[in-house]
């Protein structure tokens, strides 16, 4: 009659999926992303006339500090707010999974809107020579930036009911993981060499050029494990 | 077996919410808690789920203990919140699909309790129907069909009668009655006649402390009868509440009047025998007696004594 308990995660991803399909607000979010890409990309291509991803793939990255906040913003705070988090958690599940159902629907949610970008790879490779591993790169780069962002999304979603305040906070928080390489001119020595290291957008560089370094993807790996284990202490916290 | 709670207290900041309690529950019944807003009893049924971590003390479950870190336990509790909280974009079925599944039912097992759930709470006709179109008696009956859906041997239920109709109310306690055959049911109510229909045993919180634990029949003994008399007369209600309480000495008397009538109601240690007095007393003062009949257990007065009785300016239920 019962079942194993790793099932948990499967039943919990599912019921994340089904809301998602069931709220419109994922929907609006995703076109209007992919509206966004679409002009800035066409934009883009048009005004330098080069063959090249590159735009895009940094536009992307600028579009995930707003568009990854607004998909996570209503995991754990919608349900704080509506009390479904009882329900939830005095069933028998681990908050482990109860995070990571969290951080995978918002992930694939995430995956799923950057399939039709596929698009704007075959009309730059019809306009001129693109170097498949360049693409290929940069599409990993901008997975591996997403889960980072996702798991801080996530965590900021965790700290409020509020799905505004969720929403401003993962903002904020992806804000300084984008800008700290941009003003280390404020700073010199290992500060300055610390606060490259942090930003996000550093570690892209590389993913951008077609290189994939380890380095890189233990940063990404890094900061998402970082904020899944906060946002699992923080909800210990909060049923003491 | 059983339930256990052993001096379990909890404490929010500086805050005691919930103050040394302690009780067992060792066999399938309906146990009742009862308390003013704010007593503690959504706290003590939070730290029963497991939702809640005790501050002191210690919550065993057929003698293993209820650990919020450790999953484990949970499945032998099915727990309705007080709020009842729902996923109202979910359909019916899906709703309690999912908690099925959650509590580790496989797919023959599911299929097997939501046909019974769904049978019993009377769901079968918003069965396809999103939660968020229901009404609210609909939307209490698809969160008690989520607690018991997984068969747990615990029902913890906080509130489970609220925002139902007088017919909706009868079957689900009729329901209650029925599991609480082969199940402990632990549920919290404001109604206290659905104490005296339903329950075998009276647990009653006040300001974190339980005042009373008792039976059903030590209850009776214990709590005051309740005594109504109809009476007509051109008196006021006052004076006719002020010659029973003279002649009577009720713990509590109260008269309205209704028209041509006057309603008064007493609470008396022994109603019974205090009902031939009565009948005297009516005669006496030319009260033409229209109605005399004795309710039974006056659980109000016994509830208002046991938690207002340190609180003079407490509030009343």
């Amino acid at each position: 009659m019962k079942q194993d308990s790793n099932n948990s995660l499967k039943v919990l991803l599912k019921k994340e999926m089904l809301i998602a399909l069931k709220t419109p607000s994922a929907y609006v979010v995703i076109i209007v992303f992919l509206l966004i890409s679409g002009y800035l990309f066409a934009d883009g291509l048009f005004l330098s006339n080069v063959a090249t991803l590159r735009p895009f793939f940094t536009l992307t990255g600028i579009m995930f500090l707003f568009f990854i906040p607004a998909l996570t913003m209503r995991s754990f705070s919608e349900e704080f707010r509506n009390g479904t988090l009882e329900v939830l958690v005095t069933h028998p599940v681990s908050r482990t999974r109860l995070i990571a159902a969290k951080l995978l629907s918002s992930y694939l949610i995430v995956v799923a809107s950057l399939v039709p970008t596929i698009f704007y790879v075959i009309v730059v490779a019809s306009l001129g020579n693109i170097d498949p591993g360049t693409a290929f790169a940069g599409y990993l780069g901008l997975l591996f930036l997403a889960a980072g962002y996702v798991s801080a999304g996530v965590f900021a979603s965790s700290l409020t009911q509020n799905q505004v305040v969720a929403f401003i906070i993962a903002l904020f928080i992806l804000f300084i993981f984008f800008i700290l390489d941009k003003v280390t001119a404020l700073t010199t020595g290992s500060v300055a060499y610390i606060m490259q290291y942090a930003s996000s957008d550093f570690h892209l560089a590389s993913f951008y050029k077609g290189a994939i370094d380890l380095r890189d993807v233990v940063y990404f790996l890094g900061v998402t494990i970082f904020f899944s284990s906060m946002t699992s202490k923080w909800l210990e916290l909060r049923f003491k | 077996m059983g339930l256990e709670i052993r001096g379990v207290s909890k404490l929010f900041g500086s805050k005691t919410a919930v103050d040394n309690i302690s009780f067992q529950i060792n066999e399938p019944s309906v146990v009742g808690f009862l308390g003013p807003n704010g007593a503690g009893k959504t706290t003590t049924m939070r730290m029963i789920t497991g939702y809640l971590a005790a501050t002191e003390g210690e919550i065993a479950i057929d003698g293993q203990r209820v650990d919020p870190a450790h999953a484990g336990l949970r499945s032998k509790i099915g727990y309705l919140p007080e709020s009842n909280p729902l996923y109202t974009e979910m359909e019916v079925h899906e709703y309690l699909k999912f908690t099925a599944q959650l509590s580790g039912l496989d797919a023959a097992a599911t299929s097997r309790r939501l046909e019974f759930v769904v049978e019993r709470c009377g769901l079968r006709e918003v069965l396809y129907d999103p939660i968020y179109r229901l009404s609210k008696g609909y939307k209490q009956r698809v969160g008690l069909a989520q607690a018991m859906i997984h068969d747990p041997e615990i029902l913890i239920l906080d509130e489970p009668t609220s925002g139902l109709d007088p017919n909706q109310v009868i079957g689900i306690r009729d329901l209650i009655s029925e599991l609480a055959k082969e199940k402990f049911v632990v549920l919290s109510t404001h109604i206290l006649s659905e104490v005296q229909a339903l329950c075998n045993r009276v647990l009653i919180i006040n300001r974190g402390k339980l005042v009373l634990d008792a039976t059903a029949d030590e209850l009776q003994h214990r709590s005051t009868g309740l005594l109504t008399i109809v009476v007509k007369t051109g008196l006021p209600a006052e004076k006719v509440a002020e010659t029973f309480q003279k002649a009577l000495e009720p713990s509590r008397c109260s008269a309205k009047k209704n028209g041509g009538t006057v309603n008064v109601q007493l609470s008396l240690k022994d109603s019974d025998e205090v009902r031939e007095r009565a009948f005297d007393l009516c005669v006496t003062n030319n009260f033409k007696l229209l109605g005399l009949s004795n309710s039974g257990t006056d659980l109000e007065n016994l509830f208002r004594e046991l938690t207002l009785g340190s609180d003079e300016t407490g509030q009343q239920q």
